[in-house]
């Protein structure tokens, strides 16, 4: 054997060795596989309180999306039978709209979907009283109190897009109603009621104010009992 | 080695039609249903009845040989053979495995035991070393059922065969036969016909169909002093053609008949000359204890003796060491040529031989004993390699193995082997690593059915299948180093223990111990001086 093919036998043998190598498994790094070390995350508002908001989502990936990645986003408008009191649209890259909500707080998860992985953050969803008006079937400066009577008063809610508080009852649950003198007029113990009525008793002579305090909107009413 | 393949041979070939002229008086010379009369031992059977008998006794041994042909079927048998096959219960045990396809009655199965056409002529023959040729017309559907081929064997020997027959046609009938050897008839101390017994769906049919046997001298197989096979045919007449059926027995079968017979012929070599010759040759004392009295009776110079125990010890199961058995024979051939019988010790040289292409006699050998292994010497690689060099070959797969011609296949094997394996390894690497770059690729929404969890199950099972691949090749490659090292270590052993064979000095007086295995008792035996 000359020496040129004994090299070449060398070389040979040690490319057919550095061949015969066995292969680890691959790593599964695509944000589309269940099964991927990938990590994703959604970042946004923790809480939504008003109907017709929107808000906005952002998401996180490592290893970073490639450009042109394609998934979709998810809010809980995907239903079955009659719709829920409490809906948000995706509105596209990462945008959501209340679509509809109620003065109860409902924790609604929106997610983005890479085919059948999702990744999801939970959004508290409601109708928070911004602001309200006292009702009393005419002006209510110029109701008049006798001792010994009592009167109905309704409260006209809404939220920060003056949007009417669906489910008023739920936050009248939340709120508080006090007589600045009990001695002049009170009120009574009211329980919630769809209607936002509360019931207030003329006692005696004089004048007092009645604080309703409703989510983050107070106002008063005067009351003067000849 | 040859020698001891006492197995049967089927051997297939078409028969072949040639001009060769009948016999004018071919009807009128139609062998006989019954002997005219006893044959003598004659000159070379002296006291061969009471050696067949001895052999007949130690257990059933000889092979008897089927060839067929296109109409017609040949059974050959030695005398050893004969008694082999003659015990009533084999034709029992064959028709009894074919009753339930053929739909026999017990009574039928029990008939068939009474089935003997041929004991007169047999007993005819049982003093003279005498080969029976027996020649069938061809069966045409056969049913092998017959519980084994030394009960088929036996059932034919009786002239019993098994199936579906059709309606008797001349042309397929046997009615004399000749053997000639090298185109000359040889002369057929005895022939004899008798009827076939066609066992068939439910029955026993005798349609008058016959098969013929023919009684030959051994000596017709015997190769000539150049150690040449003869040329050996039968000429098959039937009833209606002038132009025989030649039918060539092939030259393995003479081969083995003519051995089948070497431990009488060696019977033979100490009446020949009853003077002891102490043999010049001389081997190491085998470990088996028949082979060991043989060995005493090679010392002491009967070599007659020596010769014939050794051969018929072959003759049986278990088969002794192969040390014993090569020593055996070329005890038996320096036997036969010290007495000048130069075509059985060539004949039993050329066995020796072929399984050890690179022995070689020591000086004390006879010349035309070392003449007749360098004659039958075929090309082999009689030289070792250092087994450090055979393992640094072995780093190319399969150059390990390419040491000779013989091995030649192995070593393309192992060669093809590792490259194809290593070959499919990166195949499945490389397609593995494809569906990885899709599975990478992949952004979702895609419309041919294909999703990351696919693509990374096609990457990874590729992945494995390629590395199965991979272990394969590294298996065969190491393997075929390893292959290639202990044999050429069993192959430098083997050539140390056949170079310049025979020079073992005679063993020393004294006591020794040696296992025994006989066919009635096993133990160990004690050898005093």
């Amino acid at each position: 054997m000359t020496h040129h093919a004994r090299a070449a036998v060398v070389l040979g043998v040690l490319a057919l060795a550095g061949g015969c190598a066995l292969q680890e498994p691959y790593v599964r790094d695509n944000h589309w596989d269940p099964r991927s070390s990938a990590t994703k995350s959604l970042s946004g508002p923790d809480s939504v309180f008003a109907m017709g908001d929107t808000f906005r989502v952002t998401l996180q990936a490592d290893p970073p999306l490639p450009p042109g990645a394609f998934y979709t986003w998810r809010g809980n408008e995907m239903y079955e039978g009659p719709p829920p009191p409490t809906l948000v649209y995706p509105a596209g890259d990462g945008l959501f709209r209340v679509v509809s909500s109620t003065a109860t707080f409902e924790v609604i998860a929106v997610s983005a979907l890479f085919d059948g992985v999702a990744v999801s953050r939970q959004v508290r969803v409601g109708q928070r009283v911004q602001s309200y008006t006292f009702s009393c079937g005419v002006a209510c400066d110029a109701l008049t109190w006798q001792a010994g009577t009592s009167r109905s008063v309704s409260v006209l809610a809404a939220d920060a897009n003056r949007v009417p508080i669906r489910r008023i009852e739920v936050a009248m649950q939340r709120g508080s109603w006090l007589s600045r003198d009990p001695a002049v007029a009170s009120v009574a113990a009211t329980t919630a009621n769809p209607a936002g009525t509360i019931t207030i008793s003329a006692v005696a002579s004089g004048t007092t104010w009645i604080v309703v305090r409703l989510d983050r909107a107070v106002d008063s009413l005067r009351v003067v009992v000849p | 080695m040859r020698s001891n393949r006492w197995l049967p041979l089927f051997v297939s070939f078409a028969a072949l039609a040639t001009g060769a002229p009948r016999p004018a008086d071919a009807q009128a010379t139609r062998p006989p249903l019954r002997p005219d009369s006893t044959l003598a031992p004659g000159p070379t059977g002296a006291g061969f009845a009471a050696w067949r008998t001895m052999i007949a006794e130690r257990g059933r041994t000889g092979a008897s040989f089927l060839i067929d042909a296109d109409r017609y079927q040949v059974l050959v048998m030695t005398p050893m053979a004969i008694d082999a096959l003659a015990a009533d219960s084999l034709i029992a045990k064959a028709t009894k495995g074919c009753q339930r396809a053929l739909s026999l009655s017990d009574a039928q199965v029990e008939y068939t035991r009474a089935i003997d056409p041929w004991a007169a002529f047999d007993s005819a023959a049982f003093a003279r070393p005498l080969i029976a040729i027996a020649v069938f017309p061809k069966e045409q559907r056969r049913f092998d059922c017959h519980a084994g081929d030394l009960a088929r064997f036996a059932a034919m020997s009786r002239g019993a065969l098994y199936g579906r027959f059709d309606a008797p046609v001349p042309k397929d009938q046997v009615a004399m036969v000749e053997f000639r050897r090298d185109g000359l008839l040889e002369f057929a101390p005895l022939q004899g016909r008798a009827k076939v017994t066609k066992v068939s769906q439910t029955e026993l049919l005798d349609d008058g169909t016959e098969h013929v046997r023919v009684w030959v001298d051994p000596e017709a197989f015997a190769p000539d002093v150049e150690g040449a096979v003869p040329r050996l045919e039968l000429h098959v007449y039937n009833p209606v053609d002038p132009e025989p059926d030649i039918l060539p027995l092939p030259e393995r079968l003479i081969r083995a008949v003519w051995q089948q017979m070497l431990p009488w012929q060696a019977r033979r070599l100490d009446v020949a000359d009853d003077a002891h010759t102490v043999p010049a040759l001389h081997f190491p004392a085998p470990r088996d204890s028949v082979l060991r009295v043989a060995y005493a009776a090679y010392e002491r110079g009967a070599l007659g003796t020596a010769a014939s125990e050794a051969m018929t010890r072959l003759m049986f199961r278990p088969r002794p060491p192969q040390a014993d058995i090569r020593h055996a024979m070329l005890q038996a051939a320096t036997a036969f040529s010290m007495r000048d019988r130069h075509a059985e010790a060539r004949s039993l040289m050329t066995d020796i031989m072929e399984v050890y292409p690179c022995l070689t006699l020591a000086p004390e050998a006879p010349q035309e004993l070392r003449d007749m292994a360098e004659d039958a010497r075929r090309p082999a690689r009689c030289s070792s390699i250092p087994l450090p060099v055979v393992a640094l070959r072995s780093l190319v797969p399969g150059l390990g193995q390419a040491t000779g011609p013989v091995r030649r296949k192995l070593a393309l094997g192992v060669f093809a082997g590792t490259a194809a394996s290593y070959g499919l390894a990166s195949v499945f690497e490389s397609r593995s690593r494809r569906f990885y770059r899709d599975y990478r690729a992949y952004q979702g929404g895609d419309s041919k059915g294909s999703d990351a969890p696919s693509l990374y199950q096609q990457a990874q099972s590729a992945r494995e299948v390629g590395n199965a691949f991979m272990i394969a090749a590294a298996t065969v490659w190491i393997a075929g180093g390893v292959e290639a090292v202990w044999n050429e270590y069993q192959h430098k052993r083997r050539l140390a223990e056949v170079r310049a064979v025979g020079n073992t000095p005679p063993r020393a007086a004294g006591v020794s111990f040696a296992p025994m295995v006989r066919l009635d008792r096993v133990g160990v035996t004690l050898q005093l001086p």
